[in-house]
């Protein structure tokens, strides 16, 4: 009897014990089949940013955050949000202003248009110290390169604030990234004229 | 288990003690006979040491056989069973019962401590799943093989065979069971189902066009015990030129940014400007958002970049990237993803709450079934689920359409292949206990009713 509860011990002894350390060895047996959830995207928003940018984790109103520059403390992010009012865009980018204590606009008329999403979305650019709000700290000597874009009921925007310096650097890469999104519903049904 | 044990005790076990003596007995013959021509006394001698080793194994054998077929074995397994349950139904109102059935029932649980309120039981119960395994050896050995066989017992063996059907039954649906969700909004389809708890690090190789290519997974059996001070390195295929290391592994946390969170950061490691705070574990497992960090390594475990995870529970994946060696790839860690042997499209979704509520009264997806050219349409309304094939599609959950948006169903899946076992062990169970009364009833009836007095010659 007491062997038995000796034995019992030990196993409950051993089995409390863990590793602290564990190594996994992944074959090409751990490779899943893709499916649509690898293929679809936030709002159905798709994007392809250049190799230089890090994507870091989603947050709520952000669709893609993303990480640049030599020290990495660049970011740029892209959002959706609705757009009901007519000067919803304006309003918007009076704030982006404001974030810099730029002085507000009244018109989009001088703004430079990029084309973006088979549309065309307006370029804004501001510099000086940015008061990002929610809690962040200013940051001094930055600047700020961002589009808006009106489509339907939402507005697409798309930011980068970094030093002036990087952002001048990843001016084109902006640019470019800004042509390469694209709607993309890939798991809607599709109908016998679609296919 | 039952009489027919206790009435079977001169089966096979006796025999052997029969037939070891008989073969003593020869052993002594042997000993004693004047005609051998060899070395009598040490043929004699070895036989009889051959004779001894024998019996002594066979009663070895014997002995087993009779303890793990014994009534006692069986007592202790249930009264084991009966405390884990017991505490196991306590210890769920406080931890959930996601957190109370890995303990206590999962396979890699071989002993378990209960805890209640905070204060530990010092009573170590084994693991409800292997004990469940010695009851079915248990019930086989002396509810199947050495119980009595006839017509008179024929009931009792169906009711113990359909009892440790029953046993297997949970045993298969515990090692591999799939249990999960499908969300679809009405005019899409899924071709995926997604685990409501177990998390999982996916790592994608990205393809020229920037598209994903198929992901590695990291199990979630490997990640379900790991604690925050705890890592696991993740070696992979040579193809890719970086392994990984998981650390900092929290069930249940919120990612927030350093810059916007000072307050609330206590000291927590910040990647890109994100640290992970640990939040209590919530009673329903779903709802815990998993976090960790990884570190990117090279092949020599030299560290090439860190970056932080978190499980966000969107319907899309939200992975980070890192780039090795000129190659972009991404990491993601979300729950369970499995592909489904269909695709399900939602034609139409509709449903009702309860006035005031938001408790469900009704609804209903008609879905069409995919399956290569193969095309079948479904209906699925409240517990009435559309089963295919060992997968089973429950309508669990139903949302109105947004503003200017559609409605969407969640379909809980459920994909085990002991699905159905219970509900035949039970008719088999029913039908060996009617037979087994309805035999022992007729006996009786018979036995009660006078015969009739037949006149002497």
């Amino acid at each position: 009897m007491g062997r038995v509860l000796g034995f019992c011990g030990l196993i409950a002894i051993l089995s409390g014990c863990k590793q602290a350390e564990r190594v996994v060895t992944l074959t090409e047996a751990d490779r899943r089949d893709l499916v649509l959830w690898d293929k679809s995207y936030p709002g159905d928003l798709k994007d392809q940013a250049p190799l230089q940018w890090r994507r870091v984790p989603w947050t709520q109103m952000r669709y893609y955050n993303y990480r640049f520059g030599p020290a990495g403390d660049g970011e740029i992010w892209l959002s959706v949000v609705p757009s009901r009012a007519a000067d919803s865009v304006l309003q918007n980018i009076n704030r982006w202003y404001n974030q810099f204590r730029m002085p507000e606009i009244t018109s989009l008329d001088d703004l430079k248009q990029e084309p973006a999403l088979q549309t065309a979305g307006y370029l804004v650019e501001a510099e000086g110290t940015y008061y990002g709000g929610m809690g962040a700290e200013p940051r001094e000597d930055s600047k700020m390169l961002a589009l808006a874009i009106p489509i339907s009921r939402n507005l697409v925007t798309i930011k980068m604030v970094g030093s002036p310096v990087d952002v001048e650097t990843e001016r084109q890469r902006f640019l470019e990234y800004c042509k390469t999104l694209e709607f993309s519903d890939v798991d809607i049904i599709e109908t016998p004229e679609a296919k | 288990m039952s009489d027919s044990q206790n009435e079977s005790r001169s089966t096979e076990v006796d025999e052997y003690y029969a037939k070891a003596g008989e073969k003593a007995k020869v052993g002594k013959k042997a000993k004693g006979s004047p005609k051998s021509v060899f070395n009598e006394k040490s043929v004699a001698s070895e036989k009889s040491k051959a004779g001894k080793k024998a019996v002594k194994e066979r009663s070895i054998w014997a002995w087993a056989f009779r303890v793990l077929a014994g009534f006692e074995v069986a007592i202790i397994c249930l009264l084991m069973l009966f405390a884990a349950t017991f505490f196991g139904t306590l210890e769920q109102t406080q931890v959930g019962l996601y957190q109370t059935l890995q303990k206590y029932f999962d396979m890699e649980a071989l002993f378990v401590i209960p805890e209640l309120n905070g204060k530990i039981i010092p009573l170590p119960i084994p693991g409800t799943f292997w004990v469940s395994a010695v009851l079915v050896v248990n019930m086989t050995l002396g509810g199947l093989i050495r119980a009595r066989k006839g017509w008179k017992t024929a009931g009792v063996l169906i009711a113990h065979f359909s009892m440790i059907f029953l046993l297997v039954a949970g045993g298969v649906s515990q090692i591999s069971k799939k249990e999960g969700v499908m969300h679809v909004y009405q005019g899409d389809r899924s071709d995926y189902a997604r685990s409501y708890t177990e998390p999982t690090i996916e790592i994608y190789p990205i393809g020229d066009k920037g598209q994903r290519d198929r992901p590695f997974v990291v199990d979630s059996k490997h990640l379900t015990g790991l604690k925050s001070e705890d890592s696991l390195t993740v070696r992979l295929p040579e193809e890719l030129p970086f392994d990984l290391k998981v650390s900092g592994f929290l069930r249940s946390s919120d990612l927030l940014q350093v810059g916007r969170a000072k307050d609330q950061h206590e000291g927590e490691r910040v990647v890109d400007g994100f640290f992970l705070k640990e939040t209590k574990r919530a009673q329903q497992e779903e709802t815990n958002l998993t976090g960790c960090y990884l570190t990117v390594l090279d092949k020599d475990g030299v560290a090439l970049q860190e970056v932080v995870l978190h499980y966000n529970g969107m319907l899309f994946p939200t992975p980070v990237t890192a780039l090795v060696n000129g190659e972009k790839y991404e990491f993601s860690l979300t729950r369970w993803i499995w592909p489904m042997p269909f695709e399900v499209e939602l034609d139409k979704t509709l449903g009702e709450y309860w006035p005031g509520t938001r408790d469900p009264s009704w609804f209903q997806s008609d879905i069409t079934k995919v399956e290569g050219d193969l095309r079948e349409e479904y209906s699925i309304v409240m517990n009435k689920p559309m089963r295919h094939e060992g997968v089973t599609l429950y309508q669990a959950s139903w949302a109105p359409p947004a503003p200017g948006g559609r409605p969407s169903s969640g379909f809980a899946i459920v994909q085990n292949p002991s699905d159905q076992w219970p509900k035949w062990s039970l008719y088999i169970a029913s039908f060996g206990l009617m037979l087994h009364f309805g035999m022992k009833l007729t006996r009786f009836l018979g036995s009660s009713i006078p015969k009739k007095k037949t006149p002497h010659a």
